[in-house]
């Protein structure tokens, strides 16, 4: 299993993911899937400059990453896969990229979003996109830190009317 | 007066704050910031706000506690735009600076000394106290 982590990450790479998640799972690659990232020289480097020397880290846009993946570019490596929403997930997705369970950390507070989970707030657009996702066989597990508790997203909506 | 602004992980700003106003008595121009529960356009506003709140005569400090973690990541995003915006109207070196791995000996050094020196020649000397004050024994 080269790919150990698929995760929804607003923040993309930042402490949480190095730190946390980065060394519990022994991850050995971060690729960071986002379009805006990879097209701006400024940003890659800003990115890049957080990832410490024992982790190799690689951006990409979401096409290329998709690509990558069906490739199985990141066989033999212990890689986490970072995006900073739902909808480039689903990009993976319609792109053929197979993925098992998405970990959803932190998308966080701003107008216009509900209440999931204190790390998590999402908007009516977001959360159908994660319904597709869902229900396109995914499942998708929140999870801010490696010792918090899971929740599964899924019954988290149906709990709170969503 | 040199500004000061920490932009930190969690309450280690506030932290940091009460542990150096306990030592040194309450500061001026001195205003924290934690990330907690925000995403990133919510960090480069709350941290944009903090910073342009700020006087700029003496120029201004942002203290944030690790590389490569979100604080420093938007620390460095609001600093280079500012940086620009303010260049384009006159030719002054930078009233902002960005001090990363922020500990208590750092701040006292900053706190006694920023009134006494320009930015430029005040930073070099609080990232040298910080790095003293990182001493091991094993």
């Amino acid at each position: 299993m080269p790919i150990i982590l698929y995760r929804v990450d607003e923040r993309l790479i930042h402490g949480q993911v190095v730190v946390g998640w980065g060394i519990s799972l022994k991850i050995e690659r971060i690729v960071l899937a986002n379009d805006q990232v990879a097209a701006n020289p400024w940003e890659r480097e800003l990115y890049l400059a957080g990832v410490p020397p024992e982790i190799k880290a690689t951006i990409l846009s979401v096409n290329d990453a998709a690509t990558r993946i069906s490739e199985n570019g990141f066989e033999g490596e212990k890689t986490l896969i970072l995006v900073d929403s739902p909808w480039d997930i689903w990009k993976l997705l319609e792109k053929g990229v197979k993925i098992n369970t998405v970990n959803v950390g932190g998308v966080h507070f701003k107008s216009g979003r509900n209440k999931i989970l204190p790390y998590l707030y999402l908007s009516v657009e977001e959360i159908s996109v994660f319904k597709k996702i869902i229900a396109s066989g995914v499942r998708c597990e929140c999870q801010d830190m490696p010792l918090a508790e899971k929740h599964d997203l899924e019954t988290l909506f149906t709990r709170l009317g969503l | 007066m040199i500004s000061c602004v920490i932009f930190t992980h969690a309450d280690l700003g506030s932290g940091l704050r009460h542990a150096v106003e306990g030592m040194m008595g309450k500061q001026e121009a001195f205003s924290v910031l934690s990330n907690a529960g925000m995403g990133r356009e919510e960090m480069i506003s709350a941290l944009k706000k903090e910073v342009s709140g700020q006087d700029y005569s003496a120029g201004v400090v942002v203290f944030v506690d690790m590389a490569g973690g979100s604080c420093w990541n938007m620390a460095k995003r609001i600093t280079s735009a500012m940086r620009e915006e303010m260049s384009s109207k006159s030719n002054q070196p930078s009233p902002i600076a960005i001090i990363c791995g922020v500990n208590l000996p750092m701040l006292v050094k900053f706190f006694s000394l920023r009134n006494d020196m320009p930015l430029d020649q005040l930073v070099p000397l609080v990232r040298q106290e910080g790095e003293k004050g990182i001493v091991t024994e094993n």
